[in-house]
């Protein structure tokens, strides 16, 4: 049989490309068309610690472990951010009032974003904890505004932010 | 063909083996890049924007999704049978607060806490199986842009007192203010 082959003058074999190339053509535009690179999903991980970690081994453990114990999604932080939200037709779930609490007190910074960032830069160069940060928003506060914040926050250089129960 | 009568050479045709390359590596481009959407990821939820969520870790499978969104009965309407939407009708209104898992009627916080406990319990034993300490499953929360930050904090709460350690917030990526936009 091969040898038959090697003799014959016969017309060489041609791959029909044509059907492949339009199969392909369709599902590239299908592909094309249903691509939406800019609502690109993401995460952001909070963690807590662990049952095994928060259980006290002695007396002084408990006392400096008590805020956490009392509430694991809080960490402890030198810093708390305080967000108001007023239901008043105009500000409906959006930020009104923005305020810095810290051991000295409470201070409020307005209800500007940006300056929130700046006096977080100040205070990430004086205090002790520069990576935890504590957020404390009103329950009707919408979630964006919420992420907004932490936005502020990371930021500044506080990298861990967690949450605490809002008032009321 | 007519044109060709004078000589017998052979017929033109075009190369198409290198423009049939590219498209099948543009085919491929796309295809790997598609986002298909997961059945467990809900399409009504209009996740708010944020810079600092980091891209997903699509290899840990041990998750659980909790989608939390003000109640709006036209996104069930043409979605759930008859005597699903009557019920769902009268357990909310609009602008509720509704909590939606996989497989899983729109549920209240009373009975999301009796799905995480089972779903705790379940997983409590898969990891004694296992021989692990804890139970590493993943909360991932995804919240409505719209939602209120008391109800998202209900959640997770209600998760940590449950027994679970670990949480995901989701968010779609924002560009940050000094790059482009």
């Amino acid at each position: 049989m091969t040898t038959r082959r090697k003799h014959e003058e016969g017309p060489e074999p041609t791959l029909p490309v044509t059907p492949m190339l339009d199969m392909a053509f369709q599902l590239l535009a299908f592909f094309v068309m249903t691509y939406h690179p800019s609502d690109l999903e993401g995460q952001m991980e909070l963690s807590l610690p662990s049952e095994s970690i928060t259980q006290a081994k002695n007396q002084e453990q408990v006392k400096s472990d008590a805020a956490a114990e009392k509430n694991p999604l809080e960490l402890p932080a030198d810093v708390t951010v305080i967000v108001r939200t007023q239901h008043d037709n105009v500000n409906n779930g959006l930020i009104s009032d923005l305020s810095l609490q810290d051991t000295a007190g409470v201070h409020p910074v307005g209800n500007s974003l940006d300056n929130l960032r700046d006096e977080l830069k100040k205070r990430s160069e004086t205090v002790e904890n520069k990576e935890n940060i504590k957020l404390q928003a009103d329950a009707k506060l919408k979630w964006q505004e919420v992420l907004n914040v932490m936005d502020a926050c990371h930021q500044a250089g506080f990298k861990n932010v967690s949450f605490v129960k809002p008032p009321g | 063909m007519s044109h060709g009568g004078g000589g017998e050479g052979a017929a033109a045709e075009p190369n198409l083996t290198p423009l049939l390359d590219v498209v099948l590596q543009l085919l491929m481009f796309f295809m790997m890049c598609v986002n298909f959407v997961s059945e467990q990821v809900n399409e009504d939820i209009k996740l708010p924007r944020s810079q600092a969520v980091k891209p997903m870790d699509k290899s840990d499978p041990d998750v659980l999704f909790v989608n939390v969104k003000p109640f709006a009965l036209q996104d069930f309407q043409d979605r759930l049978p008859a005597d699903v939407l009557a019920r769902v009708r009268e357990k909310f209104r609009d602008g509720d607060e509704c909590i939606l898992v996989s497989g899983k009627e729109p549920m209240r916080q009373q009975e999301l806490r009796v799905w995480l406990k089972q779903e705790y319990d379940d997983a409590k034993l898969a990891a004694e199986k296992r021989g692990d300490k804890e139970v590493k499953t993943a909360i991932v929360i995804r919240g409505h842009r719209e939602a209120d930050y008391g109800k998202v904090w209900d959640i997770l709460d209600m998760c940590k007192n449950v027994g679970f350690r670990r949480f995901m917030l989701r968010a779609l990526t924002k560009n940050t203010p000094g790059g482009a936009t």
